[in-house]
């Protein structure tokens, strides 16, 4: 019984049925679609040791906001608009009710894009204002589609290669009260500093569904800046409102890319992307 | 009567020593089966083997900035010139063990190296496919991630075989030591080719970590024997070890690498540089292994992505293994079923790898290796606990 003649061929078997229950369970699990959507959606629920964590210090909170920067990288591009011209104003209502040559807006200015699909990212475009057609950072970019009501346009960026899709994932449900990093564009690419959000009031806004969330006391992001968690993941879009600053969610920024067009759900904000 | 408890003596504190074995040792009760299973050298971080990593992994994450942040991201990115030094200091081991190998025992060498790519090959082959079909989002070029978590699977904790054991076990830890040479080997080249940089670059990227080495090792061979008492040796020892890691990570390429040619250099130069290294190394070895371990388990970060990963790794580096062992049995005079066993632990070094490709790989990218890599660690030293065959005595 089990002779030394006897052990190569019993190795031998052991090695074939190793190799054929491995490819038959590889086979099995790869019959499975990893999930596309509700991965990541909602706040972070706390750790059942979180109370015996330490607090953070300013260099941890520094680390958190350069690792925020390293980590969308490829979920942010850098847009650069300028004035548009003459004509272009005329079909914009809001350039006809007027503003003065003091408040008209610069004649270049770089704005974050949040990459919303693998090819498209959503970036705010100031009244007055378009995509520079003469695009340098990033590679060129094209103009995939404009929403003048809402101060948005949707612009073509290329896409990452093979299975990044550059699309971060989310918080739909931020509760304010908390630090976050606003993300805006420097000539290099992205650049974050922490910011302090506290209260948030839903708003009636019926360019938006779900409507934005006004960000209250003195707003220290600007408009066209994207607001991510200290962990990475997209909070919303600062956006002009009523005179003053709201914070639009992914939930609304990812439906008005489905309305201009730019494909629904799968490949879509804390989608493919989300972890 | 034999005991119904096997005994467990891989570097192990509480089992039985040969002098117990020469004069009769009790029965075992199943306490100190237990016992010889969970209270070893190991354990107490005096000896790299299977069991540091079952412990020191989830250390880490309990000090980590998810539970206690006793190891906060500030201490973690400060930590990170470190964990290189200490993976320049295991490629130097893996350095000085080849240099010692290839000249007596060039078919364990070419037996390793086979066993080794067959792994590569099979975990590379499976994420490429498993990654492809279920549409994962890597962040990372797939063929590179593949390749990546390839070359982490293919290293082995190398046992050190007890001075009474039987033949095959001996045989059977030189090829878990000689195994890691080819992913080191493997990476610095593949990871060179595979760089967004132009060629002319791309050779440089691959050139670098065997200059970078050689000029540490002329460093040391000259200044190591002329040293006149041990703590001058030692700060030089220290600064050839920080020169290492240092220009690995200022030309942003493999410490491993580096390592292994400043070990082989040594190992192969004229004089007693590579015992001299041995001997001093023995003194900072386990405390950076250490080091690795709890600061793979502080970085380690939850993630669906690394526990789908999980399948084509765990599946295939058992099935790469066992093939590998039946591959390299045709060269080496032992037993694939054997081999196989004692190659299945990955040890420290799986967890180097992962550690060095973090810092070459997109964050998320490399935060889902280590993810996948830990948890395969500290799944394969467990199971390792129940297949890998005990010492047995060399007949007499």
């Amino acid at each position: 019984m089990n002779g030394p003649e006897e052990r190569p061929a019993r190795e031998t078997r052991l090695l074939v049925l190793v190799i054929v229950v491995s490819l038959a369970v590889l086979f099995l699990l790869a019959r499975f679609q990893f999930p596309a959507t509700g991965l990541v959606s909602g706040p972070p629920s706390p750790g059942p040791l979180d109370r015996l964590a330490a607090r953070a210090t300013y260099d941890d909170l520094a680390a958190a906001i350069a690792a925020v920067v390293q980590r969308l990288e490829s979920s942010v591009v850098v847009v650069q608009v300028e004035a548009a011209p003459v004509e272009e104003k005329e079909r914009n209502p809001k350039e006809k009710t007027g503003q003065s040559p003091a408040q008209a807006p610069p004649a270049t200015r770089l704005l974050p894009g949040v990459r919303l699909r693998p090819d498209l990212a959503l970036v705010h475009i100031p009244a007055g204002m378009r995509v520079s057609p003469a695009q340098t950072f990033g590679g060129p970019t094209s103009v995939f589609a404009t929403d003048l009501k809402r101060e948005i346009a949707l612009v073509r960026v290329p896409s990452l290669p093979e299975s990044a899709t550059g699309v971060p994932s989310v918080i739909d449900l931020f509760p304010g009260f908390s630090y976050v990093a606003v993300v805006e564009a420097a000539m290099g690419g992205p650049t974050a500093r922490p910011v302090f959000i506290g209260r948030l009031d839903p708003s009636v806004d019926d360019r938006w569904q779900p409507s934005p969330l006004l960000i209250g006391g003195s707003p220290q992001a600007p408009a066209g800046s994207l607001l991510f968690a200290v962990d990475g993941r997209l909070i919303g879009m600062v956006l002009p409102q009523f005179g003053s600053l709201a914070l639009v969610p992914p939930s609304a920024l990812t439906s008005v890319v489905t309305e201009l067009g730019g494909g629904a759900g799968a490949g879509g904000v804390g989608g493919a992307g989300g972890k | 009567m034999t005991s119904p408890f096997r005994d467990i003596r891989r570097r192990e504190l509480g089992g039985p020593d040969p002098l117990d074995l020469r004069l009769g040792v009790p029965p075992q009760t199943p306490l100190s089966w237990l016992r010889t299973l969970f209270f070893t050298r190991s354990a107490l971080g005096l000896a790299p083997s299977l069991t540091p990593a079952v412990i020191f992994l989830p250390v880490g994450f309990v000090l980590g900035p998810r539970v206690l942040n006793v190891l906060s991201p500030t201490l973690l990115s400060r930590l990170d010139l470190a964990v290189t030094i200490a993976l320049a200091v295991l490629g130097v081991l893996v350095g000085i063990a080849l240099g010692r190998e290839i000249r007596t025992a060039t078919r364990l060498f070419i037996a390793a190296s086979l066993e080794s790519l067959v792994t590569i090959a099979a975990v590379t082959g499976a994420t490429i496919y498993f990654a492809r079909a279920t549409g994962l989002p890597l962040e990372a070029p797939v063929a590179v991630f593949a390749l990546a978590l390839g070359l982490c699977a293919s290293a082995s904790s190398a046992t050190s075989a007890d001075p009474d054991s039987e033949p095959s076990a001996e045989v059977a830890t030189r090829v878990a030591d000689l195994d890691d040479v080819v992913p080191i080997v493997v990476a610095t080249i593949g990871f060179g080719f595979l760089a967004p940089v132009p060629v002319r670059d791309t050779l440089l990227l691959a050139l670098a970590p065997v200059v970078a080495g050689l000029a540490v090792g002329a460093v040391g061979w000259l200044l190591f024997e002329r040293a006149e008492s041990g703590a001058e040796r030692a700060v030089f020892l220290l600064g050839a070890l920080a020169l290492a890691g240092g220009a690995a990570a200022a030309l942003r390429v493999s410490p491993l690498a580096v390592g292994l040619v400043a070990g082989l250099f040594w190992t192969v130069a004229p004089g007693r540089a590579d015992r001299i290294v041995q001997d001093d190394l023995a003194k900072f070895q386990h405390p950076l292994v250490v080091l690795l371990l709890v600061t793979a388990g502080a970085l380690w970060t939850p993630s669906v992505v690394g526990l789908w990963l999980l399948a084509p790794y765990l599946l295939f580096r058992l099935a790469g293994k066992v093939a590998g062992a039946w591959v390299s049995s045709r060269i080496v005079d032992v037993s694939a079923g054997d081999l196989a066993a004692f190659l299945v632990p990955p040890g420290v070094l799986a967890v180097a790898f992962a550690l060095n490709f973090r810092q070459l790989l997109p964050a998320d990218a490399g935060d889902t290796l280590l993810s996948t890599v830990v948890i395969g660690t500290a799944a394969f030293d467990l199971f390792a606990l129940a297949v890998v065959p005990h010492w047995t005595r060399r007949p007499a």
